[in-house]
């Protein structure tokens, strides 16, 4: 298979827009100095934004004196009014007056209100236009000092956002409960907790020439290869769209390939998970409005373990992983297995089961890969009609329609019960996967094993299971083969398949010292 | 053309390819097969063989509601047929039948006494060539005739009966289990005879013939007519009292003889691919153990104690080895059997003790030297069958003897043998109880 075929800009309507037109900070067009006169800089960036209605222009003198005009600009809803009274407008209005005495009038305004007026923590100059539209687009306010050109941005954010709240969809028994939320910031503060140390870097990057997305890179300094952090970065800052709303638009537009079966990019909800991959050398990317963020590379493997993996004690979690890895391949194979059996190969079939298939299939009317396929695409439309209905309904159609769907369709004669048996446990081995994306390709997987199964009998389950290997180990992440294990990465992982007990680090001495000294019984019996 | 349009062309091409690889395979559904249970050859009319084919009634035995509903219980029907070979008799069943026969999963391969005196080699070809039948089924002689109809007992399926009693003679000491890829080899090896287990009283053609209501001398076996009939055909609640119907247990319960079910008395002999005869009871123990062939047993000794007059030993493990001796022109065969054993049944006023059981297993050795000696005559004299493998010792140690003597073997050296019987057994315990607990 060819190597790296880049994924095009131009799909889903995110298409590279050939006029350069106003839209976006990109930083091509001049910067425009602001005008030192307070009436024209208004004016203009009443103009850059259209007469927006949300637009907040607050004017005032300051310290109430005339001639010191003034004027605090924000966008409603994306700054927070009161933070911006507290720190700008009312120590400006209010209490500069003393400080403004006589002389200091002639010094330079904005420097002085950044070190003397506001107690506002941060506060940066701001020279040109464009500088004044992107800290109100990031939802800041701006100073604007009649007789200056140069404003001061505030931060003061007030934007509606979520609290940080448990995943969803990477839900665990035992281990922590935050989960990423919308705002890439928390995000980012949710990982940096768990990495204290200067080590972590976090750069920043813009993507989307409309929706300029936040997108942070974290890698570990001295842990993840350079020359992976620089490809991800190659690939994030070459990205050239309008929209990138979800980082599910950011990992398909820095991905290997066009089309792809399994995720080769993990995507999380964790920040534990987060954490733990740049540890071991990975590289992740946290984009503004999605919780999810991206770990690269990936490998198979990856599919299997969840985070709870390594806070549960050895044995426990090698068995869950084994599990797993079981219910990869019987979602994968198990109806294409009966279909091989039951039409090609009836002497591998223990003769009771036999009779059973025989009996229950003698009164289906159509062949059995297309009962089969059929079944197959009744369970997809149950779990896909399930997924987006509200939970409690959710829950009743797909168990519901599932058992009743099934027992009827059995009890008219539409399908085998054996059949329906099999479908039902290569679904739910799907769920056992922990990777969503994954179980959704695992299931997509099911079709043409189906009808190799149908055609070939287990000649073609072969076939199709060796293609399938094939294409696996075809595939790279980011250079890496996906079908690595952590040590061939050389990151610092050392459980592909399974992972290693960890060793208690007390020494022997100390934990004999710990245990009283065992009685005797019985003796005195 | 762009690089990957060419690359689906090319999975499309692989793909053709693959499929035109197919043609008419062997696909089949399984609805569309007649399974068949058990395959018995017979002897039929000018050398022809008469195949007769247990076919499983998949509806009357699957579990659970399927969407069928049954209208009948029989679960099993047998069809007949001749033909110069056997393949070709199966064929001519399915000019009867609405499905293909499947013998995937054909586990007995029983042959009428008539058929297996005049040679089996050429029978067992098809069985042997054909991918579809296992190696692994079990092969046996039937001393009347291999009709195959028999009651379901306990199992649902009439020939599962007989494999499932096959099993238990095994460990009753009573018979061996051969499959067809052991008969086969042991019939390639040199200075070795094959055997295979004997069952008795199966109810042959007449019966059935004779529920069919029709009079047909079993002299002439090729009538084609399938075996036995449904259920519906007969009054309700007034089944045959040997229709293969699957109520087991009432039937056991009246405790009248049952015709039709079998029991697995012994062994059967062959010199070559042909019968010689039968061994069974204990005749049969006395090949199983100098042949090392025993799996376990329950042996009734006379009781060497006072008071006693029998006992029972339990075997656990039989060792026996079978050493030539050769000196000059005179062979001499030395068998050794070393015997576990363990005494688990005695009338009152045993006691364990160090005495007791070395006078038991005294009278364990003489018993057992008895039984095999006992076999061991009327195989040399009346059988002339080197079912044990002394010849086969001989020619692991001495292989150029062996080759002066092949030929002549089983017909003049092998009678004449002489054989030495040494049986050591170690009695391992007394089950639970020392002693006599009044």
């Amino acid at each position: 298979m060819a190597k790296g075929r880049r994924l095009q800009p131009g799909m889903f309507g995110f298409r590279k827009r050939q006029r350069n037109d106003t839209g976006g900070q990109s930083g091509q067009s001049q910067p425009r100095p602001l005008p030192a006169k307070l009436a024209d800089s208004l004016q203009q960036i009443r103009q850059e934004f259209h007469d927006a209605s949300d637009l907040v222009v607050k004017q005032f003198c300051i310290g109430g004196i005339a001639a010191r005009k003034a004027a605090v600009l924000y966008l409603e809803g994306m700054a927070d009014g009161k933070a911006v009274k507290e720190a700008v407008i009312e120590p400006l209005m209010l209490w500069a007056r003393p400080q403004l005495g006589g002389g200091a009038l002639r010094g330079n305004l904005p420097e002085q209100i950044r070190q003397r007026l506001s107690p506002a923590q941060n506060m940066i100059n701001l020279h040109s236009m464009q500088e004044v539209a992107e800290q109100l687009l990031e939802g800041n306010s701006v100073l604007l000092v009649d007789g200056f050109s140069v404003a001061l941005g505030t931060e003061n954010r007030g934007f509606p956002k979520r609290a940080v709240e448990a995943p969803e969809t990477e839900v665990v028994v035992r281990g922590p409960r935050e989960g990423f939320t919308e705002v890439v910031r928390d995000s980012v503060a949710l990982v940096r907790r768990r990495l204290k140390t200067p080590g972590l870097v976090v750069e920043q990057m813009r993507v989307g020439r409309r929706s300029v997305t936040d997108v942070r890179l974290l890698y570990l300094a001295g842990v993840a290869r350079p020359e992976l952090v620089r490809e991800v970065r190659r690939r994030v800052q070459a990205i050239d769209v309008d929209m990138a709303p979800e980082s599910g638009i950011i990992e398909q537009l820095i991905s290997d390939y066009l089309l792809w079966l399994f995720p080769l990019i993990q995507s999380t909800e964790r920040p534990d998970t987060v954490a733990a991959s740049l540890a071991e050398g990975r590289v992740a990317l946290l984009v503004d409005h999605s919780p999810f963020a991206l770990i690269m590379p990936n490998t198979l493997f990856q599919f299997f373990s969840t985070a709870e993996d390594y806070y549960q004690q050895y044995l426990v979690s090698l068995m869950l992983r084994l599990i797993r890895l079981g219910a990869f391949a019987i979602s994968t194979f198990i109806t294409a297995i009966y279909i091989a059996s039951s039409s090609f190969h009836q002497e591998l079939i223990p003769l009771p089961l036999l009779l059973n298939i025989a009996a229950s299939e003698a009164g289906v009317p159509f062949p059995l890969p297309i009962t089969a396929v059929a079944i197959e695409l009744l369970l997809e439309v149950l779990r896909e009609a399930g997924i987006r209905l509200p939970r409690q309904v959710g829950q009743a159609v797909s168990i519901v329609g599932a058992i009743v769907l099934g027992q009827a369709a059995v009890q008219a004669g539409f399908a085998s019960a054996g059949l329906v048996i099999v479908a039902a446990l290569g679904t739910i081995a799907s769920f056992a996967i922990p990777n969503f994306e994954a179980a959704v390709a695992v299931r997509l997987l099911r079709f043409p094993f189906i009808l190799l199964a149908s055609v070939l009998g287990f000649y073609g389950l072969f076939l199709g299971a060796v293609i399938l290997l094939f294409y696996l180990s075809s595939l790279q992440c980011f250079g890496v083969p996906f079908l690595s294990s952590g040590r061939a990465l050389m990151l610092s992982s050392y459980d592909p398949w399974t992972r290693s007990p960890v060793r208690p680090y007390a020494p022997r001495e100390r934990i004999r010292q710990a245990t009283p000294p065992r009685r005797r019984q019985g003796s005195d019996r | 053309m762009s690089p990957i349009r060419w690359r689906v062309i090319r999975w499309i091409f692989l793909v053709a390819g693959l499929l035109s690889l197919t043609g008419c395979w062997d696909r089949r559904e399984t609805p569309e097969l007649a399974i068949v249970g058990s395959i018995g050859l017979d002897a039929g009319d000018e050398g022809r063989v008469l195949v007769s084919l247990e076919v499983i009634h998949a509806d009357a035995l699957a579990r659970g509601p399927g969407p069928v509903s049954v209208p009948s219980k029989v679960v099993a029907w047998v069809f007949r047929e001749e033909g110069r070979t056997v393949l070709n008799a199966i064929r001519n069943v399915e000019t009867r039948t609405s499905r293909r026969m499947f013998v995937g999963q054909v586990n007995t391969v029983i042959f009428g006494q008539n058929l297996a005196r005049q040679g089996i080699r050429r029978y067992l070809d098809v069985f042997e060539r054909q991918s579809q039948f296992r190696r692994s089924l079990i092969l046996n002689v039937c001393d009347t005739g291999a009709g195959l109809l028999q009651r379901p007992l306990i199992e649902d399926i009439p020939s599962r009966t007989l494999s499932g009693q096959a099993n238990t003679a095994l460990y009753a000491g009573k018979t061996v289990v051969v499959t067809l890829n052991e008969f086969l080899r042991t019939l390639a090896e040199p200075g070795i005879e094959p055997v295979t287990s004997h069952t008795a009283g199966r109810q042959t053609r007449d019966a059935m013939v004779k529920r069919l209501g029709e009079s047909v001398r079993q002299k002439n076996p090729s009538v084609m007519r399938p075996q036995p009939f449904t259920a519906d055909e007969m009054p309700e609640g007034e089944l045959p009292p040997d229709s293969p119907v699957l109520d087991p247990l009432r039937e056991a319960g009246t405790g009248e003889e049952m015709e039709g079910i079998t029991v697995v008395p012994g062994i059967a002999v062959f010199r070559g691919d042909r019968l010689v005869g039968f061994l069974d009871g204990a005749e049969a123990r006395g090949y199983l153990w100098a042949a090392g062939r025993i799996r376990g047993a329950i042996l009734e000794i006379p009781s060497p104690l006072p008071g006693i007059e029998v006992l029972a030993l339990e075997v656990i493990r039989v060792q026996s080895s079978i050493e030539p001796q050769i000196s000059g022109q005179k062979i001499r065969i030395k068998v050794t059997i070393g015997a576990l054993l363990e005494i688990s049944e005695v009338p009152v006023g045993f006691v364990m003790s160090q005495d007791t059981v070395g006078r038991i297993e005294e009278a364990a050795n003489e018993f057992i030297r008895r039984e095999v000696y006992r076999t061991l005559r009327r195989v040399q004299r009346e059988y002339k069958s080197d079912i044990y493998g002394f010849g086969q010792a001989v020619y692991r140690k001495d292989p150029r003897l062996w080759r002066r003597l092949e030929d002549d073997w089983n017909r003049h050296i092998f009678p004449h043998l002489e054989v030495q019987v040494q049986v050591r057994s170690n009695i391992r315990s007394s089950a639970l109880l020392l002693r006599d607990p009044r």
